[in-house]
């Protein structure tokens, strides 16, 4: 079963941002949902999101960066 | 008039609260074991956590009836799982030995934790209020066991390599024993002491509902509903098999027991 790559951000309070904490692999979003949950379960998240590796657009990388003149 | 919630569970209740309870953590014991056996088993690092954290889930669950059991029955440590013999569990059948595949132990999950899940919503509003906070916690980790299995199922009866007519069929066999195990339990003064919410025929109705709904979703074909209701555990053992009992009862190392 082919699985994908979900990057999982969460809070532990409204005042704080919601930061990346990990990733998941899961063979679709209702299981990476899961997984986020079990997997990342050390805090007391008031939010918990994933997305899909893929969907997530590059402003650039690392490795653009390095090419981008005038920096 | 809001209904008065109690402390105390009301009288002529006492009987039908311990057979209920006991037959509800007899079978989330039993889930909690296989969940466990199988955690280092599972396709993936991912769904090997999430069923280790199940099983704990399962365990606890069982603790927090027992809790019940303990301070509203005559019950203790040794009546309920020391010294309990086999023969008299009322776990659901298709959990009283050994589970051979992932496939299966998923579509069993599916329809018995499902099932009994149903049956705990009908206490969500119940009239005794230790039951009813215990409940509230349980089910809040019951909607991710519920997640994860029935995406599971649809993941499985989808999978391109011939696993959906198994996955029909281990459900045709996990329905009937579910029907059967609640079916065979009495609710009568719970519901009218308002312990319980809804009769066990709309509870057996809404696991049907509920079963339905993830079939479909699966796409697998519906079963004939005569077949569904069917009483017929020949396949399974009627009680827990001696070496799951021994594990349970945590036998092997009985003399660190504290």
């Amino acid at each position: 079963m082919a699985e994908m790559v979900y990057e999982v951000f969460g809070r532990i309070s409204s005042e704080q941002e919601l930061m990346h904490i990990g990733y998941v692999n899961a063979p679709g979003v209702e299981l990476a949902k899961v997984y986020a949950h079990t997997v990342y379960n050390e805090e007391n998240w008031i939010e918990l999101c994933v997305v899909k590796r893929e969907d997530i657009i590059p402003v650039y990388h690392a490795e653009d960066k390095l090419n981008i003149k005038g920096n | 008039m809001a209904e008065k919630v109690k402390e105390t569970l009301p009288k002529g209740t006492e009987d039908e609260f311990k057979s209920l309870l006991l037959a509800i953590s007899d079978t989330k014991l039993l889930l909690g074991y296989h969940f466990g056996e199988w955690t280092f088993r599972t396709p993936s690092l991912e769904s090997g956590i999430a069923t280790c954290n199940f099983a704990q889930d399962e365990l606890g669950h069982v603790r927090l009836f027992h809790g019940l059991l303990k301070n509203h029955s005559n019950e203790t440590d040794a009546t309920l799982i020391h010294e309990r013999q086999a023969e008299n569990y009322n776990s659901i059948s298709c959990l009283n030995s050994s589970i051979s595949s992932w496939l299966e132990l998923i579509t069993f999950s599916a329809v018995i934790d499902g099932g009994v899940t149903i049956l705990l919503e009908s206490m969500s509003d119940s009239s005794f209020r230790p039951l009813r906070e215990r409940v509230e916690k349980i089910l809040q980790e019951e909607k991710f066991h519920s997640d994860y299995t029935d995406a599971w199922v649809v993941a499985l009866a989808n999978d391109g390599n011939g696993s959906s007519e198994m996955v029909g069929d281990v459900f045709k066999k996990a329905v009937p024993v579910f029907a059967s195990w609640l079916n065979k339990l009495n609710a009568s003064n719970l519901i009218e002491a308002g312990v319980l919410k809804t009769s066990l025929e709309e509870t057996l109705g809404n696991s049907f509902t509920k079963f339905e709904a993830l079939i479909k979703k699966a796409g697998l074909d519906l079963p004939d509903p005569e077949e569904m209701a069917s009483d017929d555990s020949s396949d399974f053992l009627q009680f827990p098999q001696e070496e799951i009992i021994y594990s349970l009862r945590g036998e092997k190392n009985e003399v660190f027991r504290v």
